[in-house]
């Protein structure tokens, strides 16, 4: 009984060491894989919204940059936290929210140098129909 | 045995308050994920639809596309709630990107159609320049031709002038004609000097200054003609025969001259035109040896000037 006992508590030492080794193993590991990951995610999203704050989101797509931005202030958060996984996700979803935001403030430019070419176009139309044929 | 009995009431019902607050928890994560899955998947569905995606923004749809079939895949729920958003904003970023692409089509067919525009204008402006340069260059071309009908009008006036001078020169030609027949008449004689004419051949009686009467034609003839050239003057010498005293003859010589002058005046040639000298026997023109040597030699003859030379300083 005793020998069993002394046995078992052998086996149990080694179990919860097993444990702990594996534990440690898979943390180091998790590390290893998400934290650079995560790190270039926010890089990336850090980007996207500066991008976008430079084409003039600010005014053009405000409610877009503002998601962005919101997303990248908790990806940096999640970040400093060591949360890698919502890191992540945040960084995703604020990159993808900042490119959107500079699609849509590109757009509306678009949109209004077209409108002012049109104008253009219609007074030089105006102005070759003034002019004798 | 009832303090048991309360001991696992206690853990049912916290268990059961637990497995209601998880499963809630769990089946409005459920409903959330289905429902950012059901919007990524109207927005795909818009972006697939939209022509100008399908003309530019293919990359993009396609990513939209696997980032649905990732979302639609996903066992998680926070996962596909996650992925969802991601192909969500995926399929709106197709779409945003093929209007602008849209847009730029047509702004690159607005550019097209301003520089058109534009040419088009030019061209006019141009025409317009050339219409106006046009009419300019008529006034120019009407203000020449005026210019040249005035020019004709003078040319014609200057022509008239000419036939004019013509008609003069020619009745100036035919004055010539008649005086040269005239003073043929008179037996003119064309010298360097002028016209020099013998007033008849036998003029005087030997010692005598008085014209005959078979001169009296001659010297009608001469006062015509002088009263027709009145720029002509006229000088009147006076010669002799070789008979006698050489003072006398000069004197007699002279008087035959004046003679001739006063017969000139006397027919209305004016006294200033006409200029006398007494040469004496100086200048015969043939031998005084014979009677009709010396007969020749009596005589006067009339030097008729070139027009505008002046009788005085004509002597010889």
């Amino acid at each position: 009984m005793e020998e069993v006992s002394v046995d078992d508590q052998t086996r149990q030492f080694f179990r919860g060491r097993v444990v702990c080794f594996a534990l440690a193993a898979l943390s180091v590991a998790g590390c290893a894989s998400h934290g650079p990951l995560a790190s270039a995610k926010v890089s990336h999203a850090e980007r996207a919204v500066e991008e976008a704050q430079q084409v003039g989101a600010a005014t053009s797509a405000p409610v877009e940059l503002r998601a962005a931005q919101d997303k990248l202030t908790a990806a940096q958060a999640a970040m400093a936290k060591g949360n890698h996984d919502r890191a992540i996700r945040d960084a995703e979803q604020a990159a993808l929210d900042g490119e959107y935001a500079r699609a849509l403030a590109a757009n509306q430019r678009a949109n209004t140098i077209a409108d002012e070419m049109g104008q253009y176009i219609k007074v030089l139309r105006q102005e070759l129909e003034r002019l004798p044929k | 045995m009832s303090q048991r009995t309360v001991q696992l009431t206690r853990v049912v019902a916290v268990t059961g308050v637990l497995s209601v607050v998880v499963g809630c928890a769990a089946s409005s994560q459920q409903r959330a994920a289905k429902a950012q899955l059901e919007r990524a998947q109207a927005a795909y569905q818009q972006a697939q639809a939209d022509p100008n995606v399908q003309a530019y923004a293919q990359l993009r749809l396609g990513d939209a596309q696997k980032a649905l079939r990732a979302a639609e895949q996903a066992e998680d729920s926070q996962e596909k709630i996650h992925l969802g958003y991601l192909a969500e904003k995926k399929a709106l970023l197709a779409s945003v990107t093929g209007a602008t692409s849209k847009t730029e089509q047509n702004m690159e067919q607005l550019r097209k159609e301003t520089s058109d525009v534009l040419l088009q204008k030019r061209d006019r402006e141009l025409k317009a320049a050339r219409i106006e340069t046009d009419a300019k260059a008529r006034e120019a071309e009407q203000w020449r031709r005026v210019a040249e009908a005035k020019a004709r009008e003078t040319d014609q006036g200057r022509r008239q002038t000419d036939e004019a001078e013509a008609k003069a020169l020619a009745a100036e030609h035919a004055k010539a004609t008649a005086l040269a027949n005239e003073l043929a008449s008179l037996k003119a004689q064309q010298t360097d000097r002028g016209m020099v004419l013998t007033v008849g051949d036998v003029l005087f009686d030997p010692g005598k200054a008085q014209v005959g009467p078979g001169a009296q034609r001659s010297i009608d003839k001469l006062a015509d003609f002088l009263k027709t050239y009145p720029k002509r003057n006229v000088v009147i010498e006076g010669h002799s025969d070789n008979i006698g005293d050489e003072d006398f003859n000069v004197k007699l010589s002279q008087q035959r001259a004046d003679a001739v002058h006063d017969l000139l005046v006397a027919r209305g040639v004016a006294a200033q035109r006409i200029r006398t000298k007494g040469y004496g026997p100086k200048f015969p023109v043939v031998d005084n040896d014979s009677a009709a040597g010396r007969q020749q030699n009596r005589r006067v003859e009339v030097l008729v000037l070139n027009e505008g030379l002046s009788a005085e300083g004509a002597t010889r």
